[in-house]
């Protein structure tokens, strides 16, 4: 897994690449709670460059999702796509969190 | 199928993350070798992701070492997948699914490997078997859609 984060605008962009699963995914949550550490609480999370999510890697974006959310911030999706976007479907995340098509879509609601 | 390729593969692990991943690694080169589409190629990573871990994490009352057993075995149709662990008694099929409607702050965080894998496989059989439990799943090779 590659975690990239960018700042741009009050928001947070996170591009995750690769795989999310058991061994990965601690990795996300750990690198997501140093950026609302120093203070970034408005996420966008881009999974277009993401192969693969096992439940272990919702976890640990539910978990991110409640850390936000107790800090009054918050998380959006952009470019789910084919399986991903299944995955999110079938687990009712795709209910449970706003999801954009694209990152510039997902800008535009910041 | 091509002549000479192995249409079925026998792999024993040991009960921690280590040899999962060893084990998940000899299953991707061997599914490599067939010519498996995106949905059920990532249908059958979940369920070894989800069952194995779930297997490792809950099915044993000591901290003992045991060994769980895993068979893949292609046909045209279909990709069987069949777990086999000495745990304590666990039916997945049964097991009742995640209440999906519950708003994000009062979600458990997990509960939600089985119902992935119930839905995203054809069919589940559970059985215990001599102290114990034997599983089997059945990917659909060809349709994209749940029966």
């Amino acid at each position: 897994m590659e975690f990239e984060s960018q700042k741009q605008g009050n928001s947070t962009v996170i591009k995750v690449t690769g795989r999310m699963d058991a061994v990965t995914a601690p990795e996300f949550e750990e690198k997501s709670g140093e950026i609302m550490e120093a203070g970034n609480t408005d996420f966008i999370v881009d999974f277009g460059s993401l192969e693969y999510i096992s439940s272990a890697g919702l976890r640990s974006v539910l978990s991110v999702a409640k850390k936000l959310k107790a800090k009054q911030g918050g998380i959006r999706f952009c470019n789910l796509d084919g399986m991903v976007q299944e995955v999110f479907s079938v687990s009712g995340f795709s209910s449970m969190f706003p999801i954009f098509d694209t990152l510039e879509d997902a800008l535009a609601e910041g | 199928m091509h002549d000479g390729v192995p249409l079925c593969l026998d792999v024993t692990l040991s009960n921690d993350f280590e040899d999962m991943a060893r084990c998940v690694a000899q299953a991707d080169s061997f599914l490599a070798k067939h010519d498996l589409a995106p949905r059920p190629l990532y249908a059958v990573r979940l369920t070894l992701d989800e069952i194995l871990s779930n297997i490792i994490l809950y099915a044993y009352l000591d901290k003992e070492p045991h060994e769980i057993k895993l068979r893949i075995t292609l046909s045209d149709r279909d990709v069987r997948l069949t777990f086999e662990d000495d745990g304590k008694p666990f039916d997945p099929v049964a097991a009742p699914a995640p209440d999906l409607s519950v708003p994000m702050e009062d979600r458990p965080v997990g509960g939600l490997g089985i119902h992935m894998v119930r839905d995203m496989t054809k069919t589940m059989r559970y059985r215990r078997d001599n102290h114990c439990n034997v599983l089997d799943v059945w990917v659909e090779r060809g349709a994209t859609e749940k029966e």
